[in-house]
């Protein structure tokens, strides 16, 4: 088992793939969290806390939660969680597209064992892309704040850093998902168009039509809110009116809105892998 | 658990009522053969007559319909750690284009539990140690063969099964193969190796097994089925020809195309006598020096049952047994 999970492990790191996404995720980071950190103290909308707003304006005063959206950012927006996503469908759907999963198989004829050594390593380089993300995030929106906006950074504060470390969590999730995603649809183009498409698109497609209906606690199960929902622990309008019923769009902890994220890529991942034990390898 | 000192020295792979269907495609059909450790067998057969399905339920990728196959009395997904015990390089394209040689052969090192000082030495045996560290996507088809060697070769195992390895070497690299084949067979491991071409394996194997459309058409030693077809004769009725010739003399014969006959025999004369009582002309006979890509021909492209009992309705048409 330990010589089949560096073996993944191996696998994941000895091609280009990695740090190219990488380097792509971080400047995508960097972008929106300098974007975000513009923000700060502008007044949105019928926002900017005055009587009679209905909806607080997370930017209006630097708190703790707007500094978990800040370093967040691309995660918030649905931008960087694609890749993750794209890098566990890749990992997995080259292996049949470059037919190393012949080989795969034959050094380790239980299945079982490859795939739960190929999640671990997924879970790996998901820690990994957090970190490189979280790095890019908090360099790109910390000098707006600090030299732009004139703000504090608050990046002394634990509830920041606790947002950064749950990011782990969130990236192992979104490389989960596309690691079951590419077991199910083992064409890689095919499984990239749908994968991205179902986080990009239909998220995005989710959203509005929920909101437009009003559904809100329908929203809090959508992949992408469920993410935020996780990140920003400590409420952003802080002390702002908010109208009670957007609040429905959010679990009330953390911790519950990942189980949910990490219930839906465990249930993807252990049908991806139940059929792929099932399947013959030709 | 089986450990490698479980299996003996000598791995025999048995083959046993093994059948596979895809859908309506029945590509494997009720096979039976052993192959013999210390020997090197030639899995031949033309394209698409299931040698490569056969290898690869032999290793635990493709689900058997029915049937088994055991190396040492085991099934392949039983093994622990199988690249100790078998050896496998099944297609020349199993590799990822940004991986480096080296980088494929440790991936593998990790899983066999062997040390990577074991994957240098195994890049300098086949030669590839120049090549080691450039990235496969730039390999040619020979060193992908090389490679491919390599890996299969990573646990130093007691059983190699090599899926055409002879695909893309060139004559300098089929002889290299051959001697390195030589080799470690001398040191009494079992060796198969599958190819379409005959010519490419006749003087490399001890054995040949020969498939076609899924079904065992025969096995045994290139020196027996060498030795099965010593005349040629060419007439206008070579069913007629053959049941006379096995009614008045036993011998056996099977259709060689062309309206000719293989005849096992190299008695001319007494071919040409049978001929002559059964009132047949003869239009061409020659005694034939054991060409057996002949015969590998004959055998897949116009098989019949080698006995004229069988034989006897039409002279070459397939008749399903």
């Amino acid at each position: 088992m330990t010589g089949a999970v560096r073996s993944e492990i191996r696998k994941v790191f000895t091609t280009r793939l990695w740090w190219g996404m990488a380097l792509g995720m971080a400047a995508v980071a960097a972008m929106i969290s300098m974007g975000f950190a513009a923000l700060v103290g502008a007044n949105l909308g019928d926002g900017g806390g005055g009587p009679g707003a209905n909806q607080g304006n997370p930017f209006a005063r630097m708190t703790a939660g707007t500094a978990q959206l800040i370093y967040n950012a691309g995660l918030v927006q649905q931008m960087t969680s694609l890749f993750p996503l794209a890098l566990g469908i890749l990992l997995i759907t080259s292996e049949y597209r470059h037919k190393t999963i012949t080989a795969t198989f034959l050094s380790t004829p239980n299945r079982w064992i490859v795939l739960i050594s190929k999640m671990i390593a997924v879970a790996v380089i998901g820690g990994v892309y957090a970190v490189v993300h979280a790095t890019a995030s908090v360099a790109g929106g910390a000098s707006i704040l600090a030299l732009v906006k004139d703000q504090p950074t608050l990046l002394d504060d634990a509830e920041v850093w606790k947002s950064l470390g749950i990011g782990v969590i969130a990236f192992i999730v979104w490389t989960l998902f596309g690691f079951g995603i590419g077991m199910l649809i083992r064409n890689q183009i095919a499984a990239v168009l749908v994968g991205v498409g179902a986080a990009f698109v239909v998220q995005i497609a989710l959203n509005i039509i929920f909101t437009i209906k009003e559904w809100y606690s329908a929203m809090k199960w959508v992949p992408g809110n469920l993410t935020s929902n996780m990140l920003v622990t400590s409420d952003p309008t802080a002390g702002q009116s908010v109208d009670p019923a957007t609040t429905a769009q959010f679990f009330d902890h953390w911790w519950q809105a990942a189980s949910v994220l990490f219930l839906y890529a465990a249930v993807l991942a252990v049908v991806g892998a139940f059929l792929t034990t099932r399947r013959d390898v030709t | 658990m089986t450990h490698r000192a479980d299996i003996p020295a000598g791995a025999r792979i048995e083959i046993r009522d093994l059948t596979k269907r895809f859908g309506d495609v029945l590509a494997v059909d009720d096979l039976t053969f052993d192959v013999e450790p210390g020997r090197i067998t030639g899995f031949l057969g033309p394209n698409g007559a299931g040698k490569t399905t056969t290898l690869r339920m032999a290793l635990g990728l493709v689900r058997p319909t029915s049937g088994t196959v055991t190396i040492g009395g085991t099934p392949y997904g039983r093994l622990h750690q199988p690249l100790r015990i078998v050896g496998s390089a099944l297609e020349a394209t199993n590799f990822h284009p940004g991986r480096s040689g080296r980088d494929h052969l440790l991936v593998l090192a990790d899983t066999a539990g062997v040390k990577p000082s074991r994957v240098d030495e195994l890049l300098a045996l086949v030669g590839l140690s120049d090549a080691a560290k450039k990235r496969a996507g730039g390999y040619s088809m020979g060193m992908r063969q090389r490679l491919l060697l390599a890996a299969a070769m990573i646990g130093d195992p007691r059983v190699l099964l090599l899926d055409e390895p002879t695909n893309g070497l060139d004559p300098e690299g089929i002889r290299w193969l051959r001697g390195f084949l030589r080799e470690l067979s001398a040191q009494g491991r079992t060796i198969l190796i599958s190819s379409h071409l005959l010519a490419e394996v006749e003087q490399t194997v001890d054995d040949v097994v020969i498939i076609d459309r899924g079904r065992l058409i025969r096995s045994g030693s290139i020196a027996e089925l060498h030795g099965a077809v010593t005349a040629v004769v060419r007439t206008s009725d070579p069913a007629a020809l053959a049941q006379a010739l096995f009614s008045q003399a036993q011998v056996t014969c099977e259709p060689a195309g062309d309206g000719s006959l293989a005849v096992a025999s190299d008695d001319l004369r007494l071919i040409g006598d049978v001929a002559l009582r059964t009132g047949l002309p003869v239009w061409e006979l020659r005694r034939q020096g054991g060409d057996l890509e002949q015969l590998f021909f004959s055998l897949t492209d116009n098989h019949v049952p080698a006995s004229p009992e069988s034989a006897a309705p039409v002279g070459m048409q397939r008749t399903a047994s």
